[in-house]
């Protein structure tokens, strides 16, 4: 038995093979149970960045099968397993909670991938491929990546532009709540910041583009109103936000256009993001008072920096990841046969000492003696049948790591700080 | 058994200190955003606070009237309004980060009254009254209200700066949104007008009482010219739209006015007014 990572992920697959093992919820569990003869415990993380399969095998040799019905039957292997990676024991562990933390993302300690792990734990727990070791290991993978992103600054700062727009429009306004925006232009990038705006509850939600069916169909899907492009000058009297996006090759809104509407819109900010090449907004806007205007390269440099900032948190997040893989190996440990008799025998032992440290003043001191000789005694005479049980367990063996960690747990062998973490899915 | 005039001395003297160290705690807080340092912030500066409730109530009742009699004074009791609206503050706008600059002002403010001290049961008869107790109180908070304001007034214009500048360092960062800013700068604004206004009508009764008519003399004239000019910018920004970097311009301007008031009339008397030497 041993446990096993078989996947791929954005750097050693393309997309198209990405695509074609990519598994919905419900393809995930059924995936999982065509599995189970061969796996005791397993975990399937399929994102659309990477697909992998967390497994605790019976016999090290099924792993050809694991991979052939999980991957080779998708995509054609060619006689070789180019596009997958594996590892095995400690190394899988490693990995597990380094994606966890964002350090094998294609974006840098981006936050979803917590989601879908616990999603992935979700998915196993349906398909009843989860026991002890995988509950263990999903919920401290959950745990690690918690902690990197509270005590690191793996996951600061902005990453896209879109984003960036919204943070820095987040620093003038605070809230952007009620806050206009006006989205002049149908582009793809200026529809991706919008999103991200109305994700903040901006509203109302306005639409200027020259062809009117591309701004109709944008407002149905974003949900906003279209307007003329003529209104365009008596829009920035309305909103607060404009997000510019057309392909003109010329500059659509002019410095007189924003100064008659900063006159009627009695001084409160105006924030202006430019997506364009050639540029839709005349940077000559940025002398007149509360205007604030940003451009690609701008929100690049923006980018830049959290980008910057967080490949520089990557060795902290690094040494975090080892002290946990650590801690978790230790635990792994405790469950062969051998240290749970060593505990149990500790645990027993030091209840014999406590009640004779406890009692010793009702025993006269010629008792005593006896008293020590038959307690041992009886202790070992209790625990010689379950000693017994326990060195039967072969080690390695996933129904006897599920017994012995049953006895860990009835007779609490396990130090506060090294018990379970609770239920990853919640 | 200590002496209690000594050991209002020896607080005195370590007021600034307490403050010192709460600045420097934020200060470390506003560049690393140490989680300890986080910690510590707050409770340095309620220690602080207490040791300077602990000063007033100890100088109010071994020297027998309140520890606002000359312009060191008013200056060390201001600094203590202003770290206490600061706690206030923070505890609304949920960002440590405006701190330091907040506590350095306390801090020269606390070093001058501790420099120059004034230890005496003396006090000018026409000072001796409720009124003039009332005058005094209210004056010291609209001033400490101003001065936050100030502040706030100097980092809305630091932070626009740095946002127009798209110089994205550790001041835009810490600092928090225009928005806030602004609105931090409003609130202390109107506050400190309220307190001025109430300072001002105080004053003239107590004139009233004392002299049995207003007596001008320079601080009077300089009080009502900040009345003005903050009376100007909250009727402007309600009415003309002066609000973002005028307003923030105008706090600043006021409490520069103020200073001169302070410093510049006071600069050859020792006393607050000029009508009691």
């Amino acid at each position: 038995m041993g446990l096993v990572l078989v996947g791929l992920n954005h750097e050693t697959a393309p997309l198209p093979v990405r695509e074609r093992v990519a598994f919905s919820k419900d393809e995930a569990v059924s995936a999982l149970q065509e599995l189970k003869p061969w796996i005791n415990q397993a975990l399937l993380l399929s994102t659309c960045n990477r697909t992998e399969l967390y497994a605790l095998l019976a016999d090290p040799a099924d792993l050809a099968r694991v991979k052939e019905t999980l991957f080779f039957r998708k995509f054609k292997s060619n006689g070789t397993d180019g596009y997958l990676y594996e590892c095995a024991n400690a190394d899988v562990v490693r990995h597990l909670f380094r994606v966890a933390c964002g350090l094998d993302s294609m974006v840098l300690g981006e936050q979803e991938i917590l989601g879908q792990v616990k999603n992935a734990y979700e998915i196993s727990r349906q398909a009843e491929t989860v026991g002890t070791l995988f509950h263990r290991l999903a919920s401290q993978a959950m745990h690690v990546g918690k902690r990197a992103r509270t005590e690191t600054q793996i996951g600061f700062g902005p990453i896209s532009v879109a984003f960036a727009a919204v943070e820095l429009a987040e620093k003038v306004f605070q809230k952007l709540e009620g806050r206009g925006v006006l989205l002049v232009g149908a582009g793809e990038n200026g529809a991706l910041c919008a999103e991200h705006l109305l994700a903040r509850n901006a509203r109302p939600f306005l639409i200027a583009n020259r062809t009117l069916e591309r701004a109709e169909a944008l407002a149905r899907d974003l949900g906003g109103e279209t307007i003329a492009w003529k209104d365009l000058a008596r829009a920035l009297t309305v909103v607060d936000i404009v997000v510019a996006t057309t392909g003109a090759p010329h500059t659509v809104i002019q410095p007189d256009m924003v100064r008659d509407a900063m006159k009627k819109r009695e001084g409160k900010p105006l924030f202006l993001v430019d997506l364009a090449v050639p540029r839709d907004i005349d940077p000559e806007v940025d002398r007149l008072q509360s205007v604030f205007r940003f451009d690609l390269d701008a929100l690049k440099g923006v980018v830049e920096t959290s980008v910057a900032r967080r490949r520089k948190e990557v060795p902290a997040v690094e040494h975090l990841v080892t002290d946990e893989v650590e801690g978790f190996m230790r635990w792994w440990d405790s469950l062969a046969s051998g240290p749970v008799i060593r505990d149990l025998h500790q645990a027993f032992e030091s209840v014999r000492v406590h009640e004779l440290e406890q009692n010793a003043k009702r025993f006269k001191d010629e008792d005593r003696q006896q008293l020590e000789v038959f307690s041992l005694n009886l202790v070992r005479k209790l625990l010689m049948s379950a000693s017994l049980e326990l060195k039967e367990q072969k080690d390695g063996d996933p129904a006897a790591l599920e017994r012995l960690a049953a006895v860990r747990r009835i007779f609490r062998l396990d130090a506060k700080d090294e018990q379970d973490d609770g239920d990853p899915s919640v | 058994m200590i002496d209690a005039g000594r050991f209002i001395r020896l607080i005195l003297l370590l007021l600034p200190l307490f403050y010192w160290a709460a600045l420097i705690d934020y200060i470390i807080v506003f560049t690393t955003n140490d989680p300890l340092a986080r910690r510590l912030a707050r409770p340095l500066l309620i220690f602080a606070l207490v040791a300077n409730v602990v000063y007033f109530l100890g100088f109010t009742f071994y020297f027998e009237h309140l520890p606002f009699v000359n312009l060191f004074q008013v200056l060390g009791a201001i600094g203590f309004a202003i770290a206490a609206i600061y706690l206030w503050v923070e505890s609304r706008a949920r960002t440590p980060h405006t701190g330091p600059f907040i506590l350095t002002l306390v801090l020269v403010f606390q070093v001058l009254n501790t420099v120059f001290p004034k230890l005496d049961r003396e006090v000018p008869e026409v000072l001796r009254s409720t009124v003039f107790n009332l005058h005094v109180s209210a004056a010291i908070l609209g001033y400490s209200s101003f001065a936050v304001a100030a502040v706030y007034g100097l980092l809305y214009l630091l932070q626009y700066r740095v946002i127009r500048n798209k110089s994205f360092g550790l001041v835009f960062q810490r600092l928090p949104s225009l928005d806030i800013l602004d609105h931090m700068n409003l609130v202390a604004s109107s506050t400190g007008f309220l307190f001025l206004s109430i300072a001002i009508v105080a004053g003239v009764w107590w004139s009233h009482v004392v002299f049995g008519g207003v007596k001008v003399d320079p601080k009077v004239l300089v009080a009502m010219l900040t009345w003005v000019i903050y009376g100007l910018a909250l009727f402007g920004r309600q009415f003309v739209s002066w609000r973002g970097p005028r307003m923030a311009y105008s706090s600043l301007f006021g409490f520069l006015v103020i200073l001169f008031s302070l410093f510049a009339v006071n600069f050859f008397m020792t006393k607050f007014h000029v009508f009691v030497s």
